[in-house]
């Protein structure tokens, strides 16, 4: 089969999908920026302003996911809508299951390794980085994070145009287990290195030994207290703060 | 530069914040590490920015942006406390860890109602979508990627507003409030600063340490105390 979309219109939803949370609702959530990503798809195919209408109602619908991890969708629903044209379907259901079959395993393999892994192992060499290198930290923090997020966008829109239905063997929770379970371990040696690196910051910033016993002692307190899941972040801070200054005014 | 040049700045940067925050890119110019430094960076203060973003950085991270939960808009909160404290360590306040201290507490807050007035512009933009149902019917592909950046404008403006006003009241607020506590609890909210960088940690900690991974944890902290001791 020839293919009518081309490499130029995936580059123009690859480039639109960074604004696929631009208009996020209640109702639809990503519904809206979904019908706006795919619009170079359905330039491309559409050839009648009937067949147009159709194709944008269809993806006006409600749809969700982790917004980088979209892109696997976006990239899938244009080989699906090509092959429809090609091959003269007569119902197109098929397209909004298999979308809304996508939902769950692109919002948790998405939220796994983007919000849950990706975020805090980047955060965290971040840190590390700016406590010994200074502000250059917040660039490592950038580059390291931008450089999964841009390769997943990209690479879900093309891998799964290729793919078309077939994705969905890819995206199994179960088949990326052992991934996350890896980036855990790195994680957990990365606190490690954080928890020193910040003993030895403390200490190249002045603070004294009865200061860094203080800070170790605190990091115990907020382990036990994030321990918590239910536990809103500003709570902690607030039991924090007037834990350090008590125990400040009485040292 | 003066203080209005200074106001006008931080509340066009803070538009880009919201908006890398909830509406596009989400490349995470917005993260505590990278806009505190950026705002340190802009107003001749690195390090005071860089320490604020280091403080901030993860406490949230625990919180997900998963779905549809609510939760406090931390990214603004972060960026209107290091403004803040950037400005007033230039203008006002000279005690250093009352400053910081307060700022991060006027942050919290300015997190949590930033967070309720995102909650409600999603409700709101359902108006957005309804439009754009309309756009669809008719085919109009142009109508449809103007609403989606009307949506985008919006996010941006209401992240402006919001920096914008919480700048002007916590500058009013907290340089009268700093001023009056007393130097003497300089040392004690010293502290409490260390302990807002334990409570990022002690939260890291929480999130992923079990028993079947604590020795890469102990790798971890042993091949950066080499590292430190061989530099």
């Amino acid at each position: 089969m020839n293919n009518k979309v081309k490499n130029s219109d995936l580059f123009r939803v690859f480039l639109r999908s960074f604004y696929i949370q631009g208009t996020w609702s209640v109702e639809r959530m990503l519904g809206l920026g979904f019908c706006f990503c795919i619009i170079p798809i359905a330039k491309r195919l559409c050839s009648s302003k009937e067949e147009m209408i159709k194709f944008l109602d269809r993806h006006m619908e409600y749809f969700n996911s982790q917004p980088y991890m979209a892109s696997y969708a976006l990239g899938a629903i244009a080989k699906l809508e090509e092959q429809a044209i090609a091959k003269q379907w007569k119902d197109v259901k098929p397209i909004s299951v298999f979308k809304e079959r996508l939902i769950s395993p692109l919002g948790a393999i998405g939220d796994s390794l983007f919000w849950k892994s990706w975020k805090p192992l980047a955060s965290a060499i971040g840190i590390i980085t700016s406590m010994v290198f200074g502000w250059t930290g917040a660039l490592v923090f950038l580059f390291l994070y931008n450089l999964l997020h841009i390769y997943f966008r990209m690479r879900g829109i093309f891998q799964s145009y290729h793919k078309g239905f077939d994705i969905i063997r890819d995206l199994s929770i179960r088949g990326t287990k052992r991934y996350f379970t890896m980036l855990s371990s790195i994680i957990s040696a990365v606190i490690g290195a954080l928890v020193v690196s910040s003993v030895f910051w403390l200490k190249s910033n002045g603070h004294d030994l009865k200061e860094i016993l203080f800070f170790i002692l605190m990091v115990l307190v907020s382990f036990g207290l994030t321990f918590r899941r239910n536990q809103a972040v500003e709570t902690s801070f607030i039991i924090i703060i007037i834990i350090s200054v008590t125990i400040g005014l009485i040292i | 530069m003066d203080l209005l040049a200074e106001f006008v700045i931080i509340s066009l940067a803070g538009g880009f914040v919201a908006f890398d925050t909830t509406a596009g890119w989400q490349v995470m110019i917005s993260q505590p590490l990278v806009a505190c430094t950026l705002v340190g960076l802009i107003f001749g203060n690195p390090q005071l920015g860089l320490l604020m973003g280091i403080l901030m950085q993860l406490p949230w991270l625990k919180e997900m942006p998963v779905g549809g939960s609510h939760h406090s808009d931390s990214n603004i909160g972060a960026f209107v406390a290091a403004s803040l404290t950037i400005i007033l360590s230039r203008h006002e306040v000279n005690t250093d860890n009352i400053l910081i201290v307060i700022t991060i507490v006027y942050g919290l807050a300015v997190g949590w109602f930033s967070g309720k007035i995102v909650a409600s512009m999603r409700r709101s933009n359902n108006r957005i979508v309804y439009q754009a149902d309309k756009a669809a019917e008719a085919g109009d592909t142009g109508q449809i990627t103007r609403l989606n950046m009307l949506g985008m404008i919006y996010a941006y403006i209401t992240g402006l507003v919001i920096v914008a006003i919480s700048f002007i009241f916590g500058y009013l607020l907290l340089s009268r409030l700093g001023g009056s506590i007393p130097v003497y609890f300089d040392k004690a909210f010293g502290y409490a600063r260390i302990g807002i960088l334990a409570l990022g940690i002690g939260s890291m900690i929480s999130m992923f340490l079990t028993r079947k991974r604590i020795h890469f944890f102990a790798y971890g902290a042993v091949i950066a105390l080499a590292l430190y001791l061989i530099f």
